[in-house]
C-alpha cells in the first residue's frame, strides 16, 4: 500500500471514529463552506450543471437539526444507496465534496431520486441502524410539464429496514413548495408496512422542533411554523430553509454482530426536506383588489363624465323667414 | 355543391360565432380535466396560470421564459428549442391565420361576452378618432418589442431576474381566466420585491382598465395586444385568408360599420385584394355584412370557404322579421 493511501485511510478512519455511533446522521443539500462558491437554482433545489446535466451534492450532517448539527470532515462507514427516478438502485461511494464529506451524483432524468445511508453499529449491547434519507428533485422547465404526473408519486425500497416517505398533497407537482403553515405528511416504514405507534420529530432551521407519534397508517403531520423575520428590503419569497425529520423504534431483536452482541434494535429514520416563505406572507388580496376596483371604477366614471362632456343641449334656431 | 355552398354563405354566423367560441373556452379553460393538453406553443391566450383547467398554454409565456436563460445557454444548444417553439407555434398559426383571435381566444370571447351584456343594458359603445386609432394601435408593437427585450435583458443580467415574464405580469388574462376555475390567487400584489409589487399592481391597474374597457369598447384589449401584432408578422403564409374584390364593392360602409375593430381598410380598399390589417380578428362579420355578392371572402388555402352574398345578407338582415311578414 502506497503512503499516501495509508495516511487517507488511517485519516478516514480516525474521523470514523470522532463520529459516535449513536449520533443522528443525515443528509443537508446546504453547502458548508461558502467560499466555494454557491450551486444554481433550479426546482429541484441547488444543482450544480455540468455540460446540460444536473449534478446534485449532498453532505452528511450530524446532530439532530439544522442548528446544531455538524459536517462530517472524514469519511464515514455504512452503504450508500441511490436509487434514480427510473426506479434503478446502485451503490454509491462518499467522498470530499467542496470540504466536508458527502456526495455527488448525476441526475440525467426528470423526477425524485432517493439516496440512503444505511449504517449500522453496536452500543452498550444495543444495535442501531441508521437510516439517512435524502429525496432530491430534478426538473427543468424545459422539459416540459406534461410528463411530471406519472413521476410525482414517492418511491419505496427494499433494501432498507424502515424510511420516512414524505407524503404528496394531491395538487404537488414539481414547482409545488412547502411554506410556512402547510401541513406535511410523512409517512414511516418498517419492512415496508406502515408503522403506528413512531415517534417522530421534526427539527426546523431555527431550532423550533415538534414530536408527534404516528397515526394508526403509520402517518404523522406538521404544520410547518414561521421563522424567517427579516426587514422587507432584505425579504426573499425563495429562501430556502432545510428541516429534518426523524423517526425512531425499538424492537427486542438480538443477536451478534462484528461489533459485539446486542438484546435490542434501534431503528432510527431520517429524512431532511426545504421549506420556504408562504405565499400568504407576501402576497396581498386586499391591495391587489383595491387597485383593480379602482382602476374600473375611475374608467367607468371617466368615460361616463366624457360622454357627458359632450352632449350638448338642443338649442332650436328659428330663422325668420321676412329676411 | 351550390346548395352547400348556399347554405354556408347563409348561415347565422353570430349564433355561429357564439357557439364555436363557447366551445373553444371550454377546451382551453376547462380542457385539463378532460385531459386535454394541446402544448405550450398556442397562438392564443389560453393561460398557463390557470394550472388545473388549461387545455394549453399560450406561447407568450414559454417564450418568455426561453428569452430570459442566460445568453451563455440561449445562443448555444438551447437555441434550438427555441426555435422548436416558435415553429409549432407558427404551425399552428398558419392554420386558422387571426381566426384565433375572432374565434379561439378565450380573452377575446370574454370581451364579446361583456360587450353583448352591454348591448343588453342599452349602453351605447365608444369608438376611436381616426388620429386616436393610429396612435392605439401602435402599442401593440411596443408591447411585443418590451416583451422580448425585456427577457434578453434578464438573460444578459442587465435587469433583475424577477421581471421574468413582463408581458404575463401585466396581461389581464393572468387574472381573469384562472378564475373560471375558481382559482382567485392572481388577484393579488407581490411585494415580494420592489419589482414584482410595481409589475403585480400594472397587472391589477390593467384588469381593472380591461373590464371598464371592454364594456364600453368592443375588443378593447385587442388593439394593445403583442399576441396580435405577432400574428401579424407571421400572416401571409397562412392558410386562412381574407380577400377583397375591390371591383364589385360600392363602398357601402357596411363592413366598417360592424367591424368590432373599427379597420376604416376594409371599406375604403379597393386595390389590394388581401385586406386582412394587424388589427383584423377575422371574425368574418365584414363578410356577414356585405351585401355585394363575391366582394368580399374567406378562403382557406385558396378555396372559398364562405363569401358575401346577398341572399346571405338578406337573409341575416330579415332574421327575426319573418313573423311580422307572415299572414295572420
Amino acid at each position: 500500500m502506497k503512503k499516501s493511501t495509508l495516511l487517507i485511510f488511517l485519516f478516514s478512519m480516525s474521523m470514523t471514529q470522532a463520529l459516535r455511533a449513536a449520533d443522528t446522521l443525515w443528509w443537508s443539500e446546504t453547502m458548508p463552506h461558502a467560499e466555494h462558491g454557491s450551486s444554481q437554482h433550479s426546482h429541484g433545489g441547488p444543482v450544480e450543471i455540468r455540460r446540460g446535466i444536473y449534478h446534485k451534492n449532498l453532505w452528511l450532517r450530524s446532530g439532530d437539526g439544522p442548528v446544531d448539527a455538524k459536517y462530517l470532515d472524514g469519511a464515514v462507514s455504512g452503504r450508500i444507496l441511490l436509487t434514480d427516478a427510473n426506479g434503478e438502485t446502485k451503490e454509491l461511494s462518499g467522498g470530499n465534496v467542496h470540504g466536508s464529506y458527502g456526495v455527488n451524483f448525476a441526475m440525467p432524468d426528470e423526477g425524485f431520486y432517493n439516496l440512503h445511508l444505511i449504517r449500522e453499529s453496536v452500543v452498550d449491547g444495543a444495535r442501531q441502524l441508521t437510516i439517512a434519507k435524502s429525496e432530491p428533485l430534478k426538473h427543468s422547465c424545459r422539459e416540459g410539464h406534461d410528463h411530471v404526473k406519472p413521476l410525482m408519486a414517492p418511491k419505496r425500497s427494499s433494501q432498507v429496514p424502515m424510511e420516512i416517505v414524505r407524503q404528496r398533497t394531491a395538487d404537488e407537482n414539481f414547482h409545488s413548495l412547502l411554506g410556512y403553515g402547510d401541513t406535511a405528511s410523512f409517512l414511516v416504514l418498517y419492512q415496508g408496512e406502515p408503522l403506528a405507534g413512531a415517534e417522530v420529530t421534526l427539527h426546523t432551521a431555527r431550532g423550533w422542533r415538534n414530536t408527534v407519534r404516528t397515526d394508526a397508517q403509520g402517518i404523522a403531520s406538521f404544520m410547518m411554523i414561521r421563522d424567517y423575520y427579516p426587514p422587507w428590503h432584505e425579504f426573499e419569497r425563495r429562501h430556502r430553509q432545510d428541516y429534518v425529520v426523524h423517526a425512531s423504534h425499538t424492537t427486542d431483536d438480538a443477536g451478534t454482530t462484528d461489533s459485539g452482541s446486542y438484546t435490542k434494535t434501534r431503528y432510527l429514520a431520517t429524512l431532511n426536506g426545504s421549506y420556504y416563505p408562504s405565499t400568504r406572507d407576501y402576497r396581498s388580496y386586499a391591495y391587489g383588489l383595491l387597485l383593480g376596483v379602482f382602476a374600473l371604477t375611475f374608467t367607468g366614471v371617466a368615460v361616463y363624465f366624457y360622454r357627458r362632456r359632450r352632449q350638448h343641449r338642443f338649442h332650436e334656431v328659428r330663422f325668420d323667414e321676412k329676411n | 355543391m351550390k346548395k352547400i355552398r348556399d347554405a354556408i354563405n347563409g348561415v347565422d354566423l353570430r349564433r355561429f360565432r357564439f357557439l364555436l367560441q363557447l366551445f373553444f373556452f371550454v377546451l382551453l379553460v376547462y380542457g385539463g380535466y378532460f385531459a386535454v393538453n394541446l402544448g405550450q406553443s398556442l397562438p392564443t391566450f389560453a393561460c398557463g396560470f390557470n394550472d388545473a383547467g388549461r387545455g394549453g398554454i399560450c406561447y407568450l409565456l414559454p417564450l418568455q421564459h426561453q428569452l430570459a436563460m442566460s445568453w451563455g445557454t440561449l445562443f448555444g444548444w438551447a437555441g434550438l428549442m427555441v426555435l422548436q417553439g416558435f415553429l409549432f407555434f407558427a404551425l399552428w398559426f398558419f392554420i386558422l391565420n387571426k381566426g384565433w383571435c375572432g374565434y379561439i381566444c378565450p380573452l377575446g370571447t370574454i370581451q364579446d361576452w361583456i360587450t353583448s351584456l352591454r348591448t343588453r343594458l342599452g349602453v351605447r359603445y365608444s369608438r376611436y378618432t381616426e388620429g386616436q386609432f393610429r396612435r392605439l394601435s401602435l402599442i401593440k408593437y411596443l408591447l411585443l418589442a418590451l416583451m422580448i427585450l425585456i427577457p434578453l435583458g434578464i438573460g444578459g443580467a442587465l435587469l433583475p431576474h424577477d421581471m421574468g415574464t413582463p408581458f404575463c405580469d401585466i396581461c389581464p388574462g393572468r387574472m381573469i381566466i384562472p378564475m373560471f376555475t375558481g382559482d382567485f390567487s392572481q388577484l393579488t400584489i407581490d411585494f415580494s420585491t420592489k419589482t414584482t409589487m410595481v409589475m403585480t399592481a400594472l397587472g391589477m391597474l390593467v384588469t381593472g382598465l380591461f373590464l371598464a374597457g371592454a364594456f364600453f369598447k368592443k375588443r378593447f384589449f385587442c388593439f394593445f395586444c403583442p399576441m396580435s401584432a405577432l400574428h401579424y408578422l407571421l400572416s401571409k403564409p397562412a392558410l386562412l385568408k381574407l380577400k377583397k374584390d375591390g371591383a364589385k364593392c360600392t363602398r357601402c360602409g357596411d363592413c366598417y360599420r360592424v367591424c368590432d375593430m373599427e379597420i376604416r381598410e376594409i371599406a375604403d380598399e379597393v386595390k389590394e385584394p388581401r385586406i386582412m390589417q394587424d388589427d383584423c380578428i377575422m371574425c368574418l362579420k365584414c363578410v356577414a355584412h356585405c351585401p355585394e355578392q363575391g366582394a368580399l371572402k374567406a378562403t382557406f388555402a385558396g378555396i372559398p370557404i364562405f363569401e358575401s352574398t346577398e341572399q346571405g345578407f338578406i337573409k341575416r338582415m330579415t332574421k327575426g322579421h319573418h313573423d311580422e311578414h307572415k299572414p295572420q
